[in-house]
């Protein structure tokens, strides 16, 4: 006798399984409903508490350290001033907030006429700016610190310095400023237009005035040429300190 | 919400193109048994049925609007099931076409005693025997015997040479048959008539 016939064989699974039904477990359509977002409403206020929440700790940490070493936080280091000034190469240096970790940095300034530098101590604990490679880097540069001119001078370099010992200082930017060429830059505000960034203070002024565009900015400081820097200025949402004699 | 209307095929499928989300879900509870028996046939194991089927439905909803009307809809959908089962199966797929050494040998017996046994045996104890089946055997096996694709058609699916597809076939139905044979000792107490 022969074997059923190929033809004959699949027919006959095929009706087997015509109309064959297995019951899925019951909370498969979970996984298949459409996702709706209910979530929309918690998430402004949100923003509101991430800002302040900064700020306060910014003006805590500013409060508590008014000596002449200042006390940088990463997101101030990494700040939209060296976009501005630096170039690497070609490529231009993108400030990484999230990933950065707390870099402490003391800042010093040393006296010049007309010319100022200000060497940007690092104190690192881990990795410090990346995407710089050291290919791009010029060879004249000396191999601990990077010089960081103004875009019309000759293009500056970063160096990605290698994590140290803690607590070792390294240098980890030297800016040459001019205060004349300062006016190059687009300075709303006229007080650190003209004296460039002298501290900390500074510094976050301006970076939040290329952020915030208000009249009343999120946080401002008062300086001078010291390495002083005084909160007059704090508009987060619903609260709005400002000195009247601004 | 219950709705005491009772809804044909059809009407699911115009409420899926419209995005009635209540519509898909009645769609869904209408058809997941039957998708989920063609999802199993395929899969290797219960889970990887399973996310078959939820892929196989996601697609048929987003879908669902290039239907033309045309045909049956039952069976524009078993398509797509079947087709996101052999996406996945390729997905899986760790080796190559390598043909498994399979051990079987020729049966003596008459047909019409296979014919019998089949005539018993339900779509479970075909299925359990199906995914006993080593992947490659078993996809050809359903895409030729069951879905009715050919070997050009399998072969391009696959992936592989119609030779293969061939071959393949002819050995899941040797090995099925020869399973199926020893089933007649067993009383395949699962359904009885």
């Amino acid at each position: 006798m022969q074997h059923i016939p190929d033809k004959d064989f699949d027919q006959l699974f095929k009706d087997k399984f015509k109309d064959a039904e297995v019951k899925p477990s019951l909370d498969l359509w979970t996984n298949i409903a459409p996702q709706t977002k209910p979530k929309r409403k918690s998430r402004f206020p949100l923003l509101w508490l991430a800002a302040a929440s900064i700020a306060l700790v910014l003006s805590a940490v500013l409060w508590s350290n008014r000596t002449e070493k200042m006390q940088l936080v990463a997101a101030a280091v990494k700040a939209k001033p060296t976009k501005q000034q630096l170039e690497v190469g070609e490529a231009i240096i993108e400030p990484q907030l999230e990933e950065a970790p707390e870099i402490p940095a003391a800042v010093h300034q040393l006296s010049g006429a007309k010319t100022s530098t200000t060497k940007v101590f690092v104190k690192t604990q881990a990795k410090v700016v990346d995407k710089i490679g050291s290919d791009t880097m010029q060879p004249a540069v000396d191999n601990n610190h990077l010089v960081i001119k103004k875009p019309t001078l000759d293009q500056p370099v970063l160096k990605q310095i290698s994590p140290t010992a803690v607590n070792e200082e390294v240098m980890y930017a030297q800016v040459e400023t001019t205060t004349v060429a300062m006016e190059e830059l687009e300075f709303a505000d006229e007080s650190v237009s003209k004296k460039g960034i002298r501290n900390m203070g500074d510094l976050i002024n301006y970076v939040v005035e290329k952020v915030d565009k208000r009249d009343k900015k999120l946080i401002k400081f008062d300086t001078d040429d010291d390495d002083n820097s005084t909160i007059i200025g704090l508009n987060i949402g619903f609260v709005k300190l400002n000195k009247r004699d601004k | 919400m219950k709705v005491a209307k009772t809804y044909t095929l059809n009407d699911l499928m115009e409420g899926c193109k419209a995005g009635n989300g209540q519509m898909q879900e009645l769609l869904y509870r209408q058809t997941s048994p039957k998708m989920f028996a063609i999802c199993l046939r395929y899969a290797k194991d219960k889970m990887e049925a399973e996310d078959v089927l939820q892929l196989g439905y996601i697609k048929i909803f987003k879908k669902v609007s290039e239907f033309k009307n045309e045909g049956s809809f039952e069976g524009w959908m078993r398509r797509i099931m079947v087709n996101t089962a052999i996406e996945s199966y390729r997905k899986n797929l760790r080796t190559l076409q390598i043909v498994p050494i399979e051990e079987f040998y020729e049966q003596n017996i008459s047909c019409s005693n296979q014919r019998d046994i089949l005539a018993d045996l339900g779509f479970q104890d075909l299925l359990k025997l199906i995914q006993q089946l080593s992947d490659g055997y078993r996809m050809v096996f359903n895409m030729y015997a069951i879905e009715g694709y050919s070997h050009k058609e399998i072969a391009e699916k696959l992936g592989v040479s119609e030779g293969t597809s061939k071959s393949q076939l002819s050995r899941a139905r040797a090995i099925l048959q020869q399973e199926i044979l020893k089933m007649e000792g067993f009383g395949y107490a699962t359904h009885t008539g």
